[in-house]
């Protein structure tokens, strides 16, 4: 899988996240909001085991302007 | 503030501290990028305050998401001013720009001073979340500004400009959380201590282009640009406050068309010699259609600069004519949340909707529309070509540079919320405030305010915060000036937002060079600290009065 991907995946957690919690918060629904707590730090804990695990980086995932030059 | 029962003791302080010093030193000695940094610091901060704070979890998932929901506010500008980047480049405008420019002037401090400084300030008198990092970053990259430069200028440069800037957001919210006495002296004061941040903003920008050599040929120049920003926005104090630094901006822009026929600016500083920040070949845009037989070589300065022109047009008539804007922010969405208890009797009021968002009057919409309608210009002018079948759509490549960045700003806010809920930001600012005297806390006002625009990013939110317990810590310390506290506080908010990761990180989207975070912050940092003494001793100054 795509390090590109997962990281999109991640991103797309963390929104979804906000208003599972706001309903679930509101209704007193624990389940819901739980999940959406949970999909949040999902979300954010991807891009920390990323630094250590190793996925396809193709050019594409690159940015164009690089590093600082010089 | 509703401050509870929370335990101000030097552990609780010490605790509270931890996740800054973990975003910090991952960021600064470990090399960790912000998407990494970020949501590691946020779940530390998650665990103290579960652990050590007794925040109750469902507590902790509203604090959560209502800091991703003020992440969208910024996210909504970075991907737009993205965009926007990503159609000029491909147009070809940088070329045009930096050719323009240079027929403008040929003195590259100059250049440097009037888009960096100028600019980004004026474009910070009308719409704000980080927009003139991303709209003014490109173009110094454009004129050949190595890019970690590109975005630390604008970062420092128009700081001063957030308190009264945004047709005078963050005032108008000290105003309203705050008792201010005398609102007068306090704006007054602020403008004072906000000069002095303007004029250590030139200088340092100056200072970091080159050098001493530099600071020589562009004194003149600095001052007469300080003078214009903080005598006018000075002067506005006692006429309009919420128009000042719009006023200040503008002035100051229009000064710039004489400034640039003095011979000093108008041509090349020969004594100028090493400019570090500046790169030796200046970066190129993808040809567009200079390569396509009978088509325009060369884009024009005008259709170069009309994303900003356009930009400026729509955000004054949204935001500065009364009827226009009461009709666009009528529309307004917003999540809701109830009320909560947090660990130590800490009551959080329930929101619905939680700080809606207005879309047509948000500054990401003005450069999101100017994107689009400059997309359709330099389509229809054949600027713009269609990516080829080897090359990313607009849309996959605007995809893939901005989620790491928009990853990286959700968890600073995120973590900004957490830190504010379970009550570990105000145990920072009332430690320093329980054990200060008059002058220790004249000197530590402004550094409160700092700790606000570091962790909250924003000097507007920085001023919701703080400014309440700066009024209530004047009040229990006879000599203490209740206005020049809060000037302090308002000088400080400003200038904590510079070292805030997640302002960094809207320069580091823009111009797509995610990791390089630690980078410009140890050079914000330096600012950060000199600037924040110097306030700290002028406010012991004002004080005295």
């Amino acid at each position: 899988m795509r390090r590109f991907s997962v990281l999109n995946l991640a991103f797309l957690m963390m929104l979804a996240a906000m208003p599972t919690i706001s309903i679930g918060a509101l209704n007193d629904n624990a389940t819901l909001w739980a999940v959406g707590l949970v999909l949040l730090l999902a979300g954010f804990l991807i891009p920390i085991v990323l630094r250590f695990v190793h996925l396809v980086t193709t050019p594409k995932d690159e940015p164009d302007v690089g590093e600082e030059p010089g | 503030m509703n401050t509870g029962q929370l335990p101000i003791d030097l552990f609780h302080w010490l605790i509270s501290l931890v996740p800054i010093a973990v975003l910090m030193i991952l960021l600064l000695w470990r090399n960790w990028k912000g998407i990494e940094a970020g949501p590691a610091a946020m779940l530390v901060a998650a665990v103290l305050a579960l652990l050590i704070f007794q925040a109750p979890i469902k507590t902790l998932a509203v604090a959560a998401a209502k800091g991703m929901w003020n992440a969208v506010f910024i996210l909504y500008v970075v991907w737009a001013a993205l965009l926007l980047y990503l159609v000029t480049l491909r147009a070809g405008a940088f070329d045009a720009l930096r050719r323009g420019f240079m027929e403008f002037s040929r003195n590259e401090l100059f250049l440097v001073l009037a888009i960096g400084w100028v600019f980004s300030t004026f474009f910070q008198g009308v719409a704000g979340f980080g927009a003139p990092i991303a709209v003014t970053a490109p173009l110094l990259f454009g004129i050949g500004m190595k890019p970690v430069f590109a975005i630390l200028i604008p970062l420092i440069a128009h700081t001063f400009a957030k308190m009264f800037g945004t047709l005078g957001v963050g005032w108008l919210a000290m105003l309203r959380v705050a008792d201010v006495p005398d609102p007068l002296r306090t704006a007054v004061e602020a403008a004072i201590l906000l000069g002095l941040v303007n004029l250590l903003g030139g200088l340092f920008v100056t200072w970091i282009y080159g050098r001493g050599r530099a600071l020589l040929h562009g004194l003149p120049l600095i001052l007469i640009i300080t003078a214009i920003h903080g005598g006018v926005q000075l002067g506005m104090m006692f006429v309009n406050q919420t128009l000042s630094m719009f006023v200040a901006g503008t002035v100051c822009l229009v000064a710039l068309f004489p400034l640039s026929r003095w011979k000093r600016y108008a041509e090349p500083a020969s004594s100028i010699i090493d400019r570090p920040i500046m790169q030796e070949k200046p970066p190129e845009s993808k040809p567009a259609a200079s390569s396509e037989p009978g088509q325009k070589a060369e884009m024009g300065l005008g259709l170069a600069l009309f994303p900003y022109i356009f930009m400026t047009i729509i955000a004054l008539l949204a935001s500065g004519v009364g009827p226009i804007n009461d009709l666009l922010r009528q529309f307004r969405v917003g999540l809701s949340f109830p009320a909560l208890a947090t660990g130590f009797d800490r009551i959080i009021a329930a929101a619905a909707p939680y700080s809606p968002f207005a879309l047509f009057t948000h500054p990401g919409t003005y450069v999101m529309v100017t994107a689009l309608v400059s997309l359709a210009v330099y389509w229809g002018k054949g600027f713009y070509k269609s990516p080829g079948a080897e090359e990313p759509s607009l849309l996959a490549n605007l995809i893939k540079d901005s989620v790491p960045s928009s990853i990286a700003i959700a968890s600073f806010m995120v973590m900004s919320k957490v830190m504010d809920y379970s009550g570990q930001t105000s145990v920072l600012a009332l430690g320093l405030a329980s054990v200060a005297s008059v002058h220790s806390y004249a000197f530590l006002a402004g550094w409160v305010g700092i700790l606000g625009g570091l962790l909250t990013f924003s000097s507007t939110a920085a001023n919701i915060l703080f400014s309440q317990l700066q009024v209530q810590a004047a009040e229990a310390l006879p000599g203490l000036n209740i206005s020049t506290v809060l000037a302090a506080q308002a000088a400080g908010g400003t200038v904590g937002t510079v070292i805030a990761p997640a302002n960094i990180v809207i320069g580091t989207g823009a111009l797509r060079i995610p990791g390089q975070e630690g980078v410009i912050l140890r050079y914000a940092l330096q600012w950060t600290i000199g600037t924040g003494v110097i306030i700290g001793i002028a406010t012991v100054i004002l004080n005295l009065f």
